[in-house]
């Protein structure tokens, strides 16, 4: 024995010593050879492109170079027995076409890395497949400097029905002449079965055809070259025909298709195809759907030849694996199917001394598996062809994509029990596409193996904490909370906390605000600027634990004024709503109005004008119903129209004044007295000038200006409905005279004179911002969730019924825990803050009975109330299990119940297809003291670890 | 209708007789070669047509020359179009084998296209038939001016079009196993000949000895001619010898003349496929030597076959190569002459034919210098490389004494984006003048 491993030695040895280029093992978990027993833990030694041999550890050659594998499985390249990549179907009208080439066809220079994907290492180019005779294939690799393995292989026949009503063939002949007539197109064999027995023999015994003599050329070539014969049958009956054909011509022949024959007649055979290369049908469509090979049929063809397989005919060629999973399936042994993919169909090829098989001085074409073959969960992993590297699924980065896959032994949800025994999570464009035991790996996609041991849980969130501030812990109101956290991910405060899986922390001011401390959920590893907040969803936290009883009532209040605040921005932008459509109207009847008046001017008599106006009616039955209002409403404004009131727009120009200005002017007068208020667009600063005291009689108005420079007289005529002669003097110095023309007519009994509209008007102002009701405005406005600190029990009840009256989603924080306060915060549908040091013993008795909390079912999350200490979060959950809180619960209050009780479970929280993809890393059980957070990733992005 | 177009186009360009046809002096501030190099102040004497002098002011003018100065222009040798088949009625027949047509029958002398190209400083243009064949026919070299095609012709019956890329509608290995087929079907009729020549002699040897009279017309008949010898390719057979021109029809001729070696070949191979195909038909049949590739820009794939084989390249279409990755979707663009460049491959570009900008061969040549194809080089494919393609290196591309007398007159730099055409001579006579170019004036100026 020892012997033997020595004379192995010494010939590897000696193999190696003569090459030049160094040898090369391939060390892998499974090493499996078609057609023998696979290898366990062994190597494959390459050297120059060539198989050195399969090699246990015992056996490898010493000071050999390894390349480990890891856990991957290796196998040959597989050995596709037909292909379309040559096109393979109408290349020519000719029925007989021998002398057709498929390699012609070929283009070397083509990336097929769609092919490679599939572990497609060797490939037969097939000649038309729709002709009778279809002429000669090829074999090419599909990779690699030295593709070309045979450029003229086999001849291919088509005996099923697919090749029968050839077109018919007209080639005119140059220049048509008396004795070389032009004759209509020539009809073409073979319409039957028969009819192509005929057409073959014919050929075969010389006649000339169609093509003239070209056919009969190719034929010749072809018997010269020994090259095999292959034959498209479908089912018995064809292949009888088959094997006949090929016994009259004295060839090699393979059968190719197969699909429909049935167990009897293909029993009934005399004969047999050497090989079978057996067409598994396969899914390919909806409409296609998916037929059976015949019961049995597989068994009996591979007793009878050896079974070479293909995808089914409406299925893409590159299908091996698949076919060969499905041929198991009905009846193949795993072993005869792996052969079937691999070396039998090299020897279809005629090329089975150089691929399909791992043997010493064939062709180092190997695929790397992650997992056993047929196992539909493994895959190519990379592909070799003549010992170079061709394909990498892992290094594809042209792919430029995001994504990542990483695959532990046990992921915590964060709801419910851990999924183990292998799991995997797939993010991408930062967030979590898919979590379960096995997900899609995308092309190119990153896979991080954190190992069986391994846990996945989602990222923790603090409840209340305050990272990034560095000047102490209170912050003005009207800041903006989340870009404390801008570029986060490389600073190290945040990273800190980051690395230890805390990837949201709520964030506001430590103090106490009256009308409510503002805080946002933000994120712990940003990479840009505004990317760390959870789009404005607040958290906004009250105090309620002073010691006197008017707490519930003060917060009453307190929410009262926020109320109204709040109201008052919705009834804005109701307002403002309304403000828009009417705007839009107003521009609709303005443009119908001027339309009509141009129907009318362009009309050349009364019956025209007539016909517009009827065909504005009709226009406006079919307007909108705001439309109508508006016309309504203009209406209306005829009947009380008063002469003055309004907005006034006048154009003022003069030698002295550069351009043109306009001026608006509200006039509004009570009586005889009149007030104006004056602005100008032209106005940069658009300043109002109020003027009070001016006398309106009979259609005039006077105003009179004490101004530094003199008395102003500004004198008005309305001198037509809606124009207004203006006169403007400066005593002793000069005037100015201009028009103005009224663009709005107020409303009776409705001054407001800031509320003019000129050409620039932006709709109704907004009301003023108060920072310090922001954030009891995002709670009316359902943006946000509100935490309130209580220090007794009765308290919080009441609390708990102001909250409820405005219908505000809030949590409690600051009591300990009791079986009262359950009751209350069950009933009420509360959630509750707790401390992370909450939970601990004192002498012999809980702080909190965290057994109470684990059986209670109440919405819990913990807060760290610190700036570094959010870091250790989780680490203060750990020792809380030590005294009996249960791990689910303390991963549940760390993660999705926090997102819960702080409104942005649709976000965080969960390890769930949707949401942000953070996610946390554990060497080990998440809450065992002894597991380490190995890799954090916050929106898909590793945070680093520097 | 057409003699009014025939009268426009002859006043644009027959604008003055010269004192003597086919001799002119020219004195310009730069004389520019085709690979860029420059005279200052340069003098050039043409007489009957070709270069007598060229040298700096020094140069002596004969006393009997009309001398033109130009003392702010550049004199440069005019560019060549490498391949073309515009200006003709129709690229290609129908017929997939047609050695035996030519471009002489369908070149329109007065298409508009010959005096686009004028017009952009082209002084030759190799026409050849168009890639949509198999055998396509014979090209010859014209330059842009002239009345008929004798008048255009510099060189006739210049090269034959053979396409190795598929015609239009037809796959590789049809085009493929027709090409393979007409040898085949020429080797197997020309034994036949061969065997009925033989045959005709030794009746003819058989009735002398009977002392049969010879039939008086049966003389007249090429049957009995002597001259044979015409087949010097492939395999001995009974009866080579006997084969004389006559023997033959017109595709048959066509296709010994290539087999012969007698016929530049002009092997459209548009990608790299088609350069492996095409390396494989010639080596078969020994006629590498004698081809020129015309290629597009997707051919840069297999650069380095083509440097292998040395011979030269015409690249036509698009420059660029623009490929999509089939994983990642990218699209991968490719500067095909750079490539060709770095082969170390003799190439010429084309102008492409209603795109602007690429329709000019200033413009391409001004690309490649853009791209990084150093400016010798770019100034070669459009000048001296066409010219040596088409084995009229002697005559045109570049100034020699006894080259042709044929130059532009550029305002500046012919490579400049507005360098403009003021005056073409074609062997000492000026066939173009902007000044009389009333077409062009009317589109800048407008009509008045």
């Amino acid at each position: 024995m020892r012997l033997i491993k020595l004379f192995i030695a010494a010939g590897v040895a000696s193999l190696l010593a003569t090459s030049a280029v160094g040898a090369q093992a391939y060390h892998a978990a499974v090493i499996h050879r078609p057609g023998a027993d696979a290898i366990e833990d062994g190597y494959l030694v390459v050297d120059s492109g060539k198989i050195i041999g399969v090699f246990t550890a015992d056996q490898l050659p010493p000071l050999m170079p390894v390349i480990e594998l890891g856990d991957a499985h290796l196998m040959p390249g597989l050995v596709a027995a037909d292909s379309t990549i040559s096109g393979a179907s109408n290349n020519t009208d000719l029925s007989l076409a021998a002398h057709h080439m498929a390699f012609d066809n070929y283009d070397p220079w083509l990336d097929y890395s769609k092919v490679l994907e599939h572990g497609v290492t060797t490939v037969y180019l097939s000649p038309d497949r729709s002709r009778l005779i279809g002429g000669r294939g090829a074999v090419v690799k599909t990779a690699g400097e030295k593709r070309v393995v045979n450029s003229r292989s086999d001849l291919l026949v088509n005996l099923t029905d697919s090749a029968l009503n050839p077109p018919d063939y007209f080639r005119p002949p140059i220049p048509p002449t008396a004795e070389n007539p032009l004759l209509p197109a020539e009809r073409q064999a073979p319409t039957t079965r028969p009819g192509a027995m005929r057409a073959l023999r014919s050929a075969i015994a010389g006649e000339p055809d169609s093509s003239g003599l070209a056919n009969q050329r190719g034929l010749q070539e072809w018997k010269a070259s020994a090259q095999p014969l292959r034959i498209m049958a479908d089912n018995a009956d064809q292949a009888r025909a088959a094997l006949q054909i090929a016994n009259e011509w004295n060839s090699l022949v393979v059968l190719q298709g197969m699909a429909s024959a049935s167990l009897e007649n293909y029993q009934a055979l005399e004969a047999s195809a050497k090989i079978t290369l057996l067409e598994v049908p396969m899914y390919s469509s909806l409409s296609d759907g998916a037929s059976r090979l015949d019961e049995g049929l597989i068994e009996a063809v591979a007793a009878n030849s050896l079974v070479a397989l293909k995808a089914g005919r409406n299925a893409s060629w590159v299908l091996l694996f698949e076919a060969a999973s499905i041929a198991s399936g009905m009846g193949l042994s795993d072993g005869a199917a792996l052969q079937a993919i691999t070396s039998i169909p090299a020897r279809v090829l005629g090329v089975e001394d150089r691929v399909g098989q791992l043997r010493a001085g064939f062709d180092a074409d190997f695929l790397v598996l992650d997992g056993a073959p047929l196992d539909p969960a493994s895959s190519v992993r990379q592909v070799y062809i003549d010992g170079e590297r061709v394909w990498n699924r892992e290094s594809l980065e042209a792919l430029d994509t995001d994504a990542v896959v990483v695959r532990a032994g046990t992921l915590w949800t964060g709801d419910g029990a851990a999924l183990s025994g292998g799991v995997e999570v797939l993010m991408q464009g930062g967030r979590i596409i898919a979590a379960g035991h096995q997900v899609p790996h995308p092309m190119g996609a990153r896979i991080i193996e954190a190992g069986d041991d391994a846990h996945i849980t989602p990222g923790f969130i603090d409840a209340k904490g305050y990272v990034g501030m560095t000047n102490g812990t209170r912050l003005p109101s009207n800041i903006n909370i989340a870009r404390l956290a801008d570029s986060s991910f490389y600073a190290q405060a945040w990273q800190h906390v980051a690395r230890q899986g805390v990837t949201s922390v709520v964030v506001g001011s430590s103090r106490y605000e009256k009308y409510g401390t503002r805080a946002e959920v933000i994120k712990t590893a940003a990479q840009g600027d505004n990317q760390s907040g959870l789009d404005g969803d607040a958290v906004v936290f009250f105090d309620a634990s002073t010691r006197d009883h008017a707490q519930a009532s003060k917060l009453d209040s307190l929410l009262k004024r926020g109320k109204k605040y709040a109201d008052s921005f919705t009834a804005h932008a109701e307002e403002y709503a309304t403000w828009q459509s009417e705007d839009a109207s107003k521009t609709k009847t303005a443009r119908q109005e001027s339309e009509r008046e141009l129907r009318i001017r362009l009309a050349l008599g009364p019956d025209v004008e007539e016909e517009t106006a009827g065909e504005e009616a009709a226009e406006e039955e079919t307007d909108s119903e705001e439309g109508d209002d508006a016309e309504e409403e203009t209406e209306e404004e005829a009947v009380t129209v008063d002469p003055l009131n309004g907005m006034w727009e006048g154009t003022i120009e003069h030698e002295m004044i550069p351009e043109p200005v306009t001026i608006n002017v509200f006039f509004h007068h009570e009586g005889k007295d009149v007030t104006a208020s004056l602005s100008s667009p032209d106005d940069p600063s658009g300043e109002t000038l109020e003027v009070e005291g001016g006398i309106y009689e009979n259609d005039t108005i006077h105003f009179e200006m004490p101004t530094e420079v003199g008395q102003v007289m500004i004198d008005g005529i309305i001198d037509a409905p809606d124009s207004m002669s203006v006169s403007v003097g400066l005593a002793g110095i000069g005037g100015v005279d201009f028009t103005m023309e009224r663009i709005e007519i107020e409303q009776t009994g409705d001054f407001k004179p800031k509320k003019k509209k000129s050409k620039a008007d932006a709709g109704p102002a907004a009301p003023d911002k108060n920072n310090d009701l922001e954030g009891m405005r995002a709670l009316f406005e359902q943006r946000g969730v509100a935490v309130v600190n209580v220090s007794r029990i009765d308290e919080a009840a009441e609390v708990i019924a102001v909250f409820a009256k405005y219908e505000i989603p809030m949590n409690l924080m600051g009591l300990a825990y009791s079986a009262e306060l359950g009751d209350l915060l069950r009933s009420n549908n509360v959630g509750l803050l707790l401390s992370a040091d909450t939970v601990s013993r004192v002498g012999g008795a809980d702080l909190v009975p965290v057994t109470m909390i684990n059986a209670d079912g109440i919405a819990t999350a913990f807060y760290s109330n610190s700036q570094n200490g959010s870091a250790t979060i989780a680490q203060a959950l750990s020792l809380a299990t030590s005294y009996g809180l249960g791990p689910e619960q303390a991963l549940a209050s760390l993660t999705s119940q926090a997102a819960d009780v702080l409104g942005v479970s649709d976000k965080i929280g969960r390890v769930k297809a949707g949401l942000d993809a953070d996610i946390v890393i554990f060497s080990g059980a998440p809450f065992d003291l002894r597991s380490q957070v190995q890799t954090v990733f916050v929106n898909g992005n590793e945070v680093p670890r520097n | 209708m057409r003699l009014l177009t025939t009268l426009l186009v002859s006043s644009c360009f027959v604008a003055s007789a010269a004192a003597q046809s086919g001799s002119v002096a020219v004195k310009a501030a730069q004389i520019m070669r085709a690979d860029g190099s420059v005279i200052e102040q340069g003098t050039m004497v043409i007489e009957n047509g070709r270069i007598t002098a060229i040298g700096g002011s020094d140069v002596e003018v004969p006393f009997d020359v009309l001398l033109n100065e130009y003392p702010t222009a550049v004199v440069f040798p005019g560019f060549f179009e490498a391949h073309s088949s515009s200006g003709m009625d129709r690229a290609n027949e129908n017929v997939p084998l047609a050695p035996f047509l030519n471009v002489k029958d369908s070149i329109d002398p007065v298409s508009f296209y010959f005096e686009d190209e004028l017009r952009g400083g082209t002084v030759a243009i190799g026409v050849i038939p168009g890639n949509n064949t198999v055998i396509g026919g014979r090209g010859r070299v014209v330059a842009p001016a002239g009345m008929t095609i004798e008048q255009m012709t510099l060189s006739d019956d210049m090269g034959m079009k053979i396409a190795i890329g598929p015609k239009g509608g037809w796959s590789r290995s049809s085009q493929l196993a027709e090409l393979r087929e007409a040898v085949d079907k020429l080797n197997l009729d020309l034994r036949e000949i061969g065997e009925d020549l033989t045959y005709d002699g030794v009746v003819r040897e058989d009735r002398k000895k009977a002392g049969v009279e010879e039939d008086a017309d049966v003389a007249d008949g090429d049957m009995w001619d002597s001259a044979g010898g015409y087949i010097r390719f492939g395999d001995d057979f009974t009866g080579k010898d006997l084969i004389s021109e006559e023997d033959l029809d017109d595709t048959q001729r066509g296709m010994v003349d290539i087999l012969n070696g007698d016929e530049r070949l002009w092997i459209y191979a548009p990608n790299a496929t088609d350069i492996m195909h095409a390396r494989t038909w010639l080596t078969t049949h020994s006629l590498m030597d004698h081809a020129v590739f015309v290629v597009r820009s997707a051919a840069h794939k297999a650069s380095a076959t083509l440097g292998e084989m040395g011979r030269p390249v015409v690249i036509t279409g698009d420059l660029w190569h623009v490929e999509t990755n089939p994983v990642t979707r990218k699209l991968n663009k490719t500067f095909a002459p750079l490539a060709f460049y770095n082969a170390g491959i003799d190439f010429a570009i084309s102008s492409e034919e209603g795109r602007m900008g690429p329709d000019r061969l200033a413009y391409q040549a001004a690309m490649c210098v853009r791209e990084g194809v150093p400016r010798e080089a770019a100034l070669a494919s459009v000048t001296t490389n066409p010219a040596s393609f088409w084995g009229m290196s002697e005559e045109l591309g570049d100034f020699n004494e006894g080259a042709d007398g044929t130059f532009v007159v550029f305002d500046r730099d012919p490579l400049h984006a507005q360098s403009k055409v003021l005056e073409v001579y074609i062997r000492g006579d000026k066939v173009y003048d902007r000044k009389g170019d009333t077409r062009l004036q009317r589109l800048e100026e407008g009509t008045k």
